[in-house]
């Protein structure tokens, strides 16, 4: 199979259950709004060493939020339900409280997956000067704070997803490569309940399981690394210079195999002439995870 | 399908309790049975037919027409579906009502809403005194739910309210929101004297500058997060709180009080 000359490698990505949560963060403009989230969604790019992944799913104009400003909807992955409370409550409570003019919202509806604290435990903040405010069915702490008062829903959802989707970029050379996947990225981006958690969506560093030094789950995937070629055995071909990966965390299959074929096609729209030379995918041959993304059915 | 309906044939002589006509307790019931419904009035007790012409319908949706000041407990108690009164109602109109919607197009006297802990309760004229009050004896006045009064309140509205939220789209009596507890309560017009009296928590919000009790404090003029989502919430039900939704914004002057109490209460003077 190919697109615009691009092979496309009869391979599947192999991606495990996780738990996501979906978190509205509101603020008097859009920068304040964006830096609240991007503070709340650092430094989560995996869960080997980051507790969770979490990311920015797309910007909210004021029509679109609780408190009528603008926002921006975050999701965050975790492998289990203890670890969700404790990023959420830790990232929130340092991030987002923190942020000037923020407010914080559940981005999912009370109908779905199970309850997961939100503003509970960060009320203790206000020191028993927080108020609560029941709205809708929903309450609502007030917590006062040196800019005004901190507005954050007591509790969000948190929903069995999916993530570790993904798919590889193989190009001629690394600016080709970087040139594919942030084609991809932008598409990917218009695409609901996903997030891309590496640092623009994109990663240089696919690992594969184990390590020669016993202390280390996961080293660098050698078979991957276009300056080993003479030294490994090798997945590439002559002419691949630089490879990328983009690793996708949604929430459901739907949105993830979504994400995957507008991801390809715009990444393969650079076309082979412009050295974009295979899309492959990274798996465990079937035995790390349930859900696997056959990128040849997805993308027919 | 149509709605339950009950006219009034007359008015009766003495006060009449209507507390056992609502959606939840008619639910299976023919219409020859609901005409057969004793009601407590004084000493004695009268049929639901003797009183009303009963037009056979869906009990989940009841409407009483001319309804009089001499019918108390109406809705009182009501769990579920919608009431809608025709005319005017007497005492405890909606009291310890659960869920459900109740419209009265009309006014009502005292102690509508004492002891609601849900549903939404709607007077389209006005209303007495101890409006979602706490009856006496009882700990707490509301507990849950909405009130919306088009008109004007009389003394003590939310006496001891403990959760929900009032809207009282003209004038309120004194004592507004006297010994609150929590919850909500928006003054459209003007408040009387004595306003939060002794409320250990919960919101006033109002207007206009009220003539403040010696025990408020003030802590200046903010930006409110959860104005906006209040009054859009209450503008659902009022058209007053609608109109000041799209015009207060969420700023509002913040006095705190009632500080010979716990003092964790506040009057919002909307600006």
């Amino acid at each position: 199979m190919k697109i615009n000359g691009v092979e496309i490698e009869d391979t599947f990505a192999e991606a495990f259950p996780m738990r996501a949560t979906r978190i509205i963060v509101t603020a008097v403009n859009r920068r304040w709004a964006l830096n609240a989230a991007n503070a709340a969604t650092g430094f989560a790019t995996s869960v080997i060493a980051c507790g969770c992944e979490a990311g920015i799913e797309r910007e909210l104009k004021p029509g679109e939020t609780p408190d009528g400003r603008p926002g921006v909807s975050m999701l965050l992955f975790t492998m289990s339900s203890k670890e969700m409370a404790r990023q959420v409550q830790n990232r929130i409570g340092q991030c987002v409280l923190t942020s000037p003019t923020s407010a914080c919202f559940a981005g999912l509806g009370p109908s779905v997956g199970e309850r997961l604290a939100l503003g509970k435990n960060l009320r203790f903040f206000g020191d028993g000067y927080q108020i609560a405010k029941k709205i809708d069915g929903a309450r609502y702490w007030r917590v006062p704070v040196m800019d005004g008062e901190f507005l954050c829903q007591e509790n969000t959802r948190m929903i069995k997803a999916i993530g570790g989707g993904n798919f590889l970029v193989l190009a001629e050379t690394q600016k080709q490569a970087l040139a594919a996947c942030e084609k991809a990225i932008a598409a990917m981006r218009r695409i609901p309940n996903v997030i891309m958690p590496f640092p623009g969506g994109v990663v240089r560093s696919g690992s594969k399981v184990g390590s020669k030094y016993k202390a280390l789950p996961a080293s660098t995937n050698d078979a991957y690394c276009p300056t080993l070629k003479g030294q490994v055995k090798t997945a590439l071909p002559p002419e691949v210079g630089s490879v990328m990966e983009i690793v996708i965390d949604g929430l459901d299959e739907a949105a993830i195999r979504a994400a995957t074929k507008a991801g390809i096609r715009a990444a393969c729209s650079l076309g082979r002439r412009r050295g974009i030379v295979r899309i492959s995918a990274g798996n465990y041959g079937g035995k790390l995870g349930p859900h696997l993304f056959h990128l040849r059915k997805i993308l027919k | 399908m149509k709605a339950l309906t009950l006219t009034l044939k007359a008015a009766p002589a003495q006060r009449v309790d209507l507390a056992p006509i609502t959606p939840d307790k008619l639910r299976g019931k023919k219409a020859a049975e609901i005409g057969k419904i004793r009601l407590q009035s004084g000493n004695h007790t009268v049929a639901v037919a003797e009183l009303f012409a009963v037009a056979a319908g869906d009990p989940d949706t009841i409407v009483i027409r001319k309804c009089t000041e001499k019918f108390d407990n109406v809705g009182a108690g009501m769990a579920c579906g919608s009431i809608t009164v025709h005319g005017s109602t007497g005492y405890r109109t909606g009291a310890q009502m659960t869920g459900g919607t109740l419209t009265v197009r009309g006014s009502t006297l005292d102690w509508a809403g004492t002891g609601m802990a849900g549903g939404t309760l709607v007077i389209h004229g006005d209303t007495g005194r101890c409006l979602g009050a706490a009856w006496p004896g009882d700990a707490q006045g509301m507990r849950n739910g909405t009130i919306i009064v088009c008109g004007n309140a009389g003394e003590r509205v939310g006496d001891k309210m403990r959760r929900g939220a009032i809207v009282i789209e003209g004038n309120a009596g004194d004592y507004c929101g006297a010994r609150m507890i929590s919850g909500s309560i928006l003054v459209c017009g003007k408040a009387g004297d004595f306003i939060g009296y002794s409320m250990k928590r919960g919101s006033i919000l109002l207007t206009r500058a009220p003539r403040l009790p010696a025990t408020f404090n003030d802590c200046g003029t903010f930006e409110f997060g959860f104005l906006p989502l209040l009054l859009r919430s209450l503008g659902r039900l009022s058209r007053r709180a609608a109109a000041l939704s799209k015009r207060a914004g969420a700023r509002a002057q913040r006095y705190a009080g009632d500080l010979a109490n716990v003092g964790k209460g506040e009057l919002l003077v909307l600006r």
